[in-house]
Protein backbone atom coordinates (compact mmCIF):
# COMPACT_ATOMS: atom_id res chain seq x y z
CA UNK A 1 0.00 0.00 0.00
CA UNK A 2 2.66 2.42 1.02
CA UNK A 3 4.67 1.46 -1.98
CA UNK A 4 1.72 2.08 -4.28
CA UNK A 5 1.05 5.57 -3.03
CA UNK A 6 4.75 6.32 -3.25
CA UNK A 7 4.85 5.33 -6.85
CA UNK A 8 1.81 7.37 -7.68
CA UNK A 9 3.33 10.40 -6.13
CA UNK A 10 6.49 10.09 -8.10
CA UNK A 11 4.59 9.63 -11.32
CA UNK A 12 2.36 12.55 -10.56
CA UNK A 13 5.12 14.97 -9.87
CA UNK A 14 7.72 13.91 -12.39
CA UNK A 15 6.91 12.59 -15.85
CA UNK A 16 3.48 14.00 -16.48
CA UNK A 17 4.32 17.64 -17.13
CA UNK A 18 7.23 16.61 -19.36
CA UNK A 19 5.59 14.07 -21.60
CA UNK A 20 3.09 15.82 -23.82
CA UNK A 21 5.40 18.44 -25.40
CA UNK A 22 7.91 15.70 -26.02
CA UNK A 23 5.27 13.61 -27.77
CA UNK A 24 4.29 16.61 -29.87
CA UNK A 25 7.88 17.11 -30.80
CA UNK A 26 8.46 13.45 -31.61
CA UNK A 27 5.33 13.35 -33.71
CA UNK A 28 6.41 16.34 -35.72
CA UNK A 29 9.79 14.71 -36.32
CA UNK A 30 8.06 11.48 -37.22
CA UNK A 31 5.77 13.14 -39.74
CA UNK A 32 8.69 15.07 -41.19
CA UNK A 33 10.69 11.91 -41.75
CA UNK A 34 7.73 10.02 -43.19
CA UNK A 35 7.14 12.80 -45.68
CA UNK A 36 10.78 13.12 -46.73
CA UNK A 37 11.36 9.37 -46.87
CA UNK A 38 8.92 8.83 -49.72
CA UNK A 39 9.94 11.93 -51.59
CA UNK A 40 12.07 10.93 -54.56
CA UNK A 41 11.25 8.11 -56.93
CA UNK A 42 13.42 8.07 -59.99
CA UNK A 43 13.16 5.83 -63.01
CA UNK A 44 15.83 5.75 -65.62
CA UNK A 45 18.45 4.13 -67.78
CA UNK A 46 22.00 3.16 -67.09
CA UNK A 47 24.45 5.01 -69.29
CA UNK A 48 26.97 2.92 -71.17
CA UNK A 49 29.91 4.32 -73.02
CA UNK A 50 31.54 2.51 -75.94
CA UNK A 51 34.76 1.77 -74.04
CA UNK A 52 32.95 -0.26 -71.45
CA UNK A 53 30.78 -2.33 -73.74
CA UNK A 54 31.13 -5.09 -76.25
CA UNK A 55 30.50 -2.67 -79.11
CA UNK A 56 34.20 -2.04 -79.59
CA UNK A 57 35.08 -5.72 -79.92
CA UNK A 58 32.06 -7.07 -81.80
CA UNK A 59 32.10 -7.28 -85.53
CA UNK A 60 30.62 -4.29 -87.26
CA UNK A 61 28.08 -6.28 -89.25
CA UNK A 62 26.31 -7.55 -86.14
CA UNK A 63 26.12 -4.20 -84.46
CA UNK A 64 22.85 -2.34 -84.75
CA UNK A 65 23.78 1.28 -85.34
CA UNK A 66 20.94 3.73 -84.91
CA UNK A 67 21.86 7.23 -85.98
CA UNK A 68 19.90 10.18 -84.62
CA UNK A 69 20.29 13.21 -86.81
CA UNK A 70 20.19 16.92 -86.15
CA UNK A 71 16.55 17.09 -87.23
CA UNK A 72 15.56 14.20 -84.99
CA UNK A 73 15.27 11.43 -87.55
CA UNK A 74 16.30 7.87 -86.76
CA UNK A 75 18.46 6.30 -89.42
CA UNK A 76 19.17 2.58 -89.63
CA UNK A 77 21.17 1.10 -92.49
CA UNK A 78 20.92 4.31 -94.45
CA UNK A 79 17.14 4.45 -94.24
CA UNK A 80 15.06 6.74 -92.09
CA UNK A 81 12.84 4.71 -89.79
CA UNK A 82 10.26 5.74 -87.23
CA UNK A 83 10.89 5.41 -83.52
CA UNK A 84 8.27 2.67 -83.32
CA UNK A 85 10.14 0.60 -85.89
CA UNK A 86 13.28 0.49 -83.72
CA UNK A 87 11.82 -2.26 -81.58
CA UNK A 88 11.29 -4.50 -84.61
CA UNK A 89 14.79 -3.85 -85.96
CA UNK A 90 16.35 -4.71 -82.62
CA UNK A 91 14.21 -7.79 -82.16
CA UNK A 92 15.11 -9.04 -85.63
CA UNK A 93 18.83 -8.59 -85.08
CA UNK A 94 18.69 -10.25 -81.66
CA UNK A 95 17.07 -13.29 -83.21
CA UNK A 96 20.05 -13.60 -85.53
CA UNK A 97 22.52 -13.03 -82.74
CA UNK A 98 21.54 -12.60 -79.12
CA UNK A 99 24.81 -10.91 -78.32
CA UNK A 100 24.45 -8.11 -80.86
CA UNK A 101 25.46 -4.78 -79.41
CA UNK A 102 23.36 -1.71 -80.12
CA UNK A 103 24.88 1.70 -80.65
CA UNK A 104 22.77 4.82 -80.51
CA UNK A 105 24.81 7.44 -82.26
CA UNK A 106 23.33 10.88 -81.69
CA UNK A 107 24.04 14.19 -83.26
CA UNK A 108 24.77 16.73 -80.48
CA UNK A 109 21.80 18.75 -81.70
CA UNK A 110 19.36 15.85 -81.50
CA UNK A 111 16.74 15.91 -78.76
CA UNK A 112 17.67 14.12 -75.57
CA UNK A 113 14.09 12.88 -75.37
CA UNK A 114 14.43 11.14 -78.72
CA UNK A 115 17.58 9.33 -77.61
CA UNK A 116 15.73 8.13 -74.51
CA UNK A 117 12.76 6.99 -76.60
CA UNK A 118 15.05 5.01 -78.89
CA UNK A 119 16.80 3.55 -75.85
CA UNK A 120 13.40 2.58 -74.49
CA UNK A 121 12.43 0.90 -77.74
CA UNK A 122 15.69 -1.05 -77.77
CA UNK A 123 14.95 -2.35 -74.28
CA UNK A 124 11.39 -3.16 -75.35
CA UNK A 125 12.87 -5.10 -78.26
CA UNK A 126 14.66 -7.33 -75.79
CA UNK A 127 18.14 -5.82 -75.72
CA UNK A 128 20.16 -6.26 -72.54
CA UNK A 129 20.93 -3.11 -70.56
CA UNK A 130 24.68 -3.57 -70.96
CA UNK A 131 24.46 -3.98 -74.74
CA UNK A 132 23.08 -0.54 -75.47
CA UNK A 133 25.67 2.18 -75.82
CA UNK A 134 25.42 5.86 -76.60
CA UNK A 135 27.88 7.74 -78.71
CA UNK A 136 27.97 11.27 -80.01
CA UNK A 137 28.90 12.26 -83.56
CA UNK B 1 -12.56 23.08 -8.55
CA UNK B 2 -14.64 20.03 -9.21
CA UNK B 3 -13.82 20.29 -12.89
CA UNK B 4 -10.12 20.38 -12.20
CA UNK B 5 -10.28 17.33 -10.01
CA UNK B 6 -12.21 15.41 -12.57
CA UNK B 7 -9.69 16.24 -15.21
CA UNK B 8 -6.85 15.20 -12.97
CA UNK B 9 -8.35 11.83 -12.15
CA UNK B 10 -9.24 11.37 -15.77
CA UNK B 11 -5.61 11.93 -16.64
CA UNK B 12 -4.54 9.43 -14.04
CA UNK B 13 -6.93 6.77 -15.23
CA UNK B 14 -6.62 7.26 -18.94
CA UNK B 15 -3.49 8.75 -20.30
CA UNK B 16 -0.82 7.53 -17.99
CA UNK B 17 -1.01 3.78 -18.55
CA UNK B 18 -1.34 4.29 -22.31
CA UNK B 19 1.45 6.71 -22.94
CA UNK B 20 4.71 4.87 -22.48
CA UNK B 21 4.14 1.99 -24.96
CA UNK B 22 2.91 4.51 -27.47
CA UNK B 23 6.03 6.58 -27.03
CA UNK B 24 8.15 3.46 -27.46
CA UNK B 25 6.31 2.66 -30.62
CA UNK B 26 6.58 6.18 -31.99
CA UNK B 27 10.26 6.27 -31.19
CA UNK B 28 10.85 3.05 -33.04
CA UNK B 29 9.01 4.46 -36.05
CA UNK B 30 10.97 7.67 -35.76
CA UNK B 31 14.31 5.91 -35.66
CA UNK B 32 13.28 3.68 -38.55
CA UNK B 33 12.41 6.67 -40.70
CA UNK B 34 15.55 8.57 -39.73
CA UNK B 35 17.67 5.60 -40.68
CA UNK B 36 15.90 4.92 -43.99
CA UNK B 37 15.65 8.55 -45.07
CA UNK B 38 18.31 9.69 -47.45
CA UNK B 39 18.67 13.36 -47.85
CA UNK B 40 18.94 14.17 -51.46
CA UNK B 41 19.59 17.58 -52.84
CA UNK B 42 17.04 18.23 -55.57
CA UNK B 43 18.38 19.94 -58.69
CA UNK B 44 16.01 22.82 -58.09
CA UNK B 45 14.43 22.93 -61.52
CA UNK B 46 11.58 21.03 -63.06
CA UNK B 47 12.35 19.20 -66.26
CA UNK B 48 10.04 17.45 -68.67
CA UNK B 49 11.13 13.86 -68.40
CA UNK B 50 11.54 11.83 -71.54
CA UNK B 51 8.75 9.29 -71.90
CA UNK B 52 10.10 5.79 -71.45
CA UNK B 53 8.41 2.97 -69.66
CA UNK B 54 11.27 0.45 -69.66
CA UNK B 55 13.37 2.39 -67.18
CA UNK B 56 14.38 0.72 -63.96
CA UNK B 57 14.00 2.28 -60.55
CA UNK B 58 17.13 4.22 -59.73
CA UNK B 59 18.88 4.35 -56.41
CA UNK B 60 17.70 6.88 -53.92
CA UNK B 61 20.92 8.24 -52.52
CA UNK B 62 22.31 9.83 -55.63
CA UNK B 63 23.68 13.05 -56.99
CA UNK B 64 20.90 14.66 -59.03
CA UNK B 65 21.93 16.89 -61.89
CA UNK B 66 19.35 18.47 -64.18
CA UNK B 67 19.70 19.69 -67.75
CA UNK B 68 16.89 22.03 -68.75
CA UNK B 69 15.28 22.45 -72.15
CA UNK B 70 17.50 25.48 -72.83
CA UNK B 71 20.61 23.41 -72.03
CA UNK B 72 21.38 24.88 -68.63
CA UNK B 73 22.88 22.53 -66.06
CA UNK B 74 21.49 22.73 -62.53
CA UNK B 75 22.55 21.20 -59.26
CA UNK B 76 21.08 22.02 -55.86
CA UNK B 77 19.08 24.95 -57.17
CA UNK B 78 22.08 26.61 -58.75
CA UNK B 79 23.13 26.79 -62.34
CA UNK B 80 26.55 25.18 -62.38
CA UNK B 81 27.12 24.79 -66.10
CA UNK B 82 28.80 21.84 -67.74
CA UNK B 83 32.19 22.95 -66.39
CA UNK B 84 30.87 22.98 -62.83
CA UNK B 85 29.76 19.36 -62.86
CA UNK B 86 33.16 18.00 -61.86
CA UNK B 87 33.34 20.37 -58.89
CA UNK B 88 29.95 19.10 -57.75
CA UNK B 89 30.67 15.43 -58.19
CA UNK B 90 34.25 15.16 -56.94
CA UNK B 91 33.70 16.08 -53.26
CA UNK B 92 30.84 13.59 -53.02
CA UNK B 93 32.93 10.87 -54.61
CA UNK B 94 35.50 11.37 -51.88
CA UNK B 95 32.86 10.48 -49.32
CA UNK B 96 31.44 7.55 -51.24
CA UNK B 97 33.24 6.42 -54.35
CA UNK B 98 30.28 4.33 -55.49
CA UNK B 99 27.72 7.12 -55.31
CA UNK B 100 25.31 7.00 -58.25
CA UNK B 101 24.64 10.02 -60.42
CA UNK B 102 21.23 10.66 -61.96
CA UNK B 103 21.09 13.10 -64.85
CA UNK B 104 17.61 14.50 -65.33
CA UNK B 105 17.70 15.64 -68.90
CA UNK B 106 14.76 17.54 -70.28
CA UNK B 107 13.20 15.78 -73.26
CA UNK B 108 13.91 18.89 -75.32
CA UNK B 109 17.49 19.36 -74.20
CA UNK B 110 20.19 18.80 -76.75
CA UNK B 111 21.68 15.32 -76.63
CA UNK B 112 25.16 16.82 -76.92
CA UNK B 113 24.82 18.79 -73.69
CA UNK B 114 23.54 15.79 -71.77
CA UNK B 115 26.42 13.76 -73.18
CA UNK B 116 28.86 16.48 -72.07
CA UNK B 117 27.49 16.20 -68.54
CA UNK B 118 27.90 12.42 -68.73
CA UNK B 119 31.51 12.87 -69.85
CA UNK B 120 32.24 15.31 -67.04
CA UNK B 121 30.83 12.86 -64.51
CA UNK B 122 32.92 10.01 -65.87
CA UNK B 123 36.02 12.22 -65.88
CA UNK B 124 35.36 13.18 -62.29
CA UNK B 125 35.51 9.48 -61.48
CA UNK B 126 31.92 8.27 -61.31
CA UNK B 127 31.98 4.50 -61.65
CA UNK B 128 30.71 3.00 -64.87
CA UNK B 129 27.22 1.67 -64.35
CA UNK B 130 26.58 4.23 -61.63
CA UNK B 131 25.73 6.91 -64.15
CA UNK B 132 22.05 6.99 -65.08
CA UNK B 133 19.60 9.07 -67.07
CA UNK B 134 16.21 9.78 -65.54
CA UNK B 135 13.05 9.04 -67.45
CA UNK B 136 9.39 9.06 -66.60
Amino acid sequence: MAFDSDRFEIEDSDPEPDLSPMIDCVFILLIFFIVTATFVEEDGFQVNRPESSAAATASASETVVLVLTENNAVIYNGRTISVDAVQGVVRGQLQLNEESPIVIQSNPKARHGLAMQVHNECLAGGAAVAKITHTID
Amino acid sequence: MSFKRRRDTGGDDDAKPDLSPMIDCVFILLIFFIVTTVFQKPPGVEVTRPEARMGTTLEKNSILIAVTADDKVFYGGEQVGVQGVQNVVRPQLLEDENIPVIIQGDANAHRGVVADVENECLQAGVKRGRLTLATR
